[in-house]
């Protein structure tokens, strides 16, 4: 086996090269190589991937590497990294596995922050003695319209037939929600916050951003979310033919669409939301909020959302969380979900044990 | 008894410990297809065991060389008579 570090520099060669084409299954997508070979945070020399090549020239494993800022008060940004994916074929990858990890480890020199851990990686996250594992965050799953048909729809092995029995189920649940939404909307009445598409363009929404994540040193800067906005990593394509790569992570959805959003009380903006809907359910990867106005911006996001094409929302942030608590908001499915975040030891000198992540930070404000 | 003897008791002690298996006798050749426990979770806690039991931090070029116990032993002989 075969270990190769491509620097971000030469992304875009990769992606570019013959043994690229050939492979069924590919260590990147050209979506995310592009986004990443523009990473603010990153220099061209930088390592943006380790792959594992077994003896017959195909991919047996691949990890990824993020560079970030850590914005710490009186001082210049420093440099950490969050790992963008660890992916190990399962026949020929068992030997990469720890490798492709520890090389991580040697390359960031132990700054690396795990976003979004399957309980098994923290497993072992923990057991390298590395690193600080936090508590999972719970976090919601809603859907507060029916969408049974569509989602099944998505699903391999899905039959047609399946759709046209779920369709008239959704319409009646959603005759019954559009009355339980109406009637939770009355009874949460108006505060006057207005929610309205904006863009970086706007130098007001710029600054809000900067000024409302100071103090918090992981939150994404405008600078990021600027990048962030150019290059999403997922590709919408309801038609896509399958085609000859296969890529372990999210790549091709059916609809992914991005939104920055001002919240506006008496025409001054008390909040900034970064929203994002893909295949119907909405994300919220940051939201930047004027100190005092959390209820009411969570609230007014909240209303905004219930009347955009979607059927569900997905968040950790802790704000919503307790908005949708207090109105009740009626549910057609909900269930738990956790995030699991770690970093490095080294990492604990300068970052606080109470810190809190955002639902984008990683790499997920991407997908 | 050799330094490669006393290594060798030591890393059968971890791997005993890590394995929880106290009468697994290790022998140079034995490489983890040949024991079902040894996946890649258990994999990394050996190495942080072994980590902390030898005082030492194995590099990326060594954890690509490891594939038997015999590696081990001679990797951890390597980076303790430096």
């Amino acid at each position: 086996m075969k270990f190769r570090e491509i620097r971000v520099g030469e992304l875009d060669d990769l992606i570019a090269s013959g043994w690229y084409r050939r492979q069924k299954i590919i260590p990147i997508t050209p979506s995310r190589a592009l986004s990443q070979a523009i990473n603010p945070n990153a220099y061209p020399n930088d390592i943006a991937l380790l792959m594992a090549v077994a003896e017959d020239d195909s991919l047996a494993g691949f990890a990824g590497i993020l560079p970030a800022r850590l914005y710490l008060t009186c001082a210049e940004p420093e440099r950490f990294f969050y790992n963008s994916c660890w992916w190990i074929d399962p026949g020929k990858g068992k030997r990469a596995s720890m490798p492709l990890f520890y090389r991580i480890l040697e390359i960031t020199g132990e700054r690396v922050v795990l976003a979004d851990m399957t309980m098994h990686t923290e497993q072992i996250v923990e057991a390298t003695g590395r690193f600080r594992v936090q508590k999972p965050v719970e976090g919601i799953y809603l859907w507060f319209r029916g969408g049974a048909g569509t989602f099944l729809s998505r699903k391999s092995g899905y039959r047609p037939w399946v759709k046209l029995l779920a369709s008239p189920v959704d319409l009646a649940i959603n005759g019954m929600q559009y009355l339980r939404l109406q009637g939770m909307q009355k009874a949460a009445g108006s505060d006057n916050f207005t929610v309205r598409p904006a863009s970086f363009e706007q130098q007001d929404v710029k600054a809000f951003v900067d000024r409302m994540c100071a103090g918090n040193p992981l939150t994404r800067r405008a600078s990021d979310l600027e990048w962030v906005l150019r290059t999403p990593w997922l590709i919408p394509c309801k038609l896509c033919k399958k085609g000859a790569h296969r890529y372990p992570f999210s790549w091709k959805v059916e609809s992914f669409v991005q939104y920055v959003l001002r919240i506006e009380y008496n025409q001054s903006l008390a909040g900034v939301a970064f929203v994002n809907f893909r295949d119907g359910i909405a994300k919220v990867p940051y939201l930047y909020v004027l100190p005092g106005s959390e209820e009411s911006v969570a609230q007014a996001l909240l209303l905004w959302m219930l009347r955009q094409p979607v059927h569900g929302l997905f968040t950790w942030n802790q704000y919503l969380l307790r908005e949708l608590n207090r109105l009740n908001l009626p549910a057609v499915i909900k269930r738990k979900v956790y995030k699991r975040t770690a970093y490095n030891l080294v990492l604990s000198e300068v970052l606080d044990t109470s810190f809190e992540l955002q639902d984008g930070d990683g790499d997920s404000v991407f997908t | 008894m050799d330094d490669y003897d006393a290594i060798r008791q030591r890393v059968e002690k971890v791997f005993r410990e890590v394995f929880r298996k106290p009468s697994l006798v290790l022998t140079p050749g034995l490489s983890a297809a040949e024991v079902p426990e040894w996946t890649s979770l258990q994999h990394v806690q050996l190495i942080a065991a072994l980590e902390k039991e030898f005082a030492l931090r194995f590099e990326f070029s060594e954890l690509v060389e490891i594939e038997t116990v015999g590696d081990i032993i001679r990797i951890i002989e390597q980076k303790s008579s430096v």
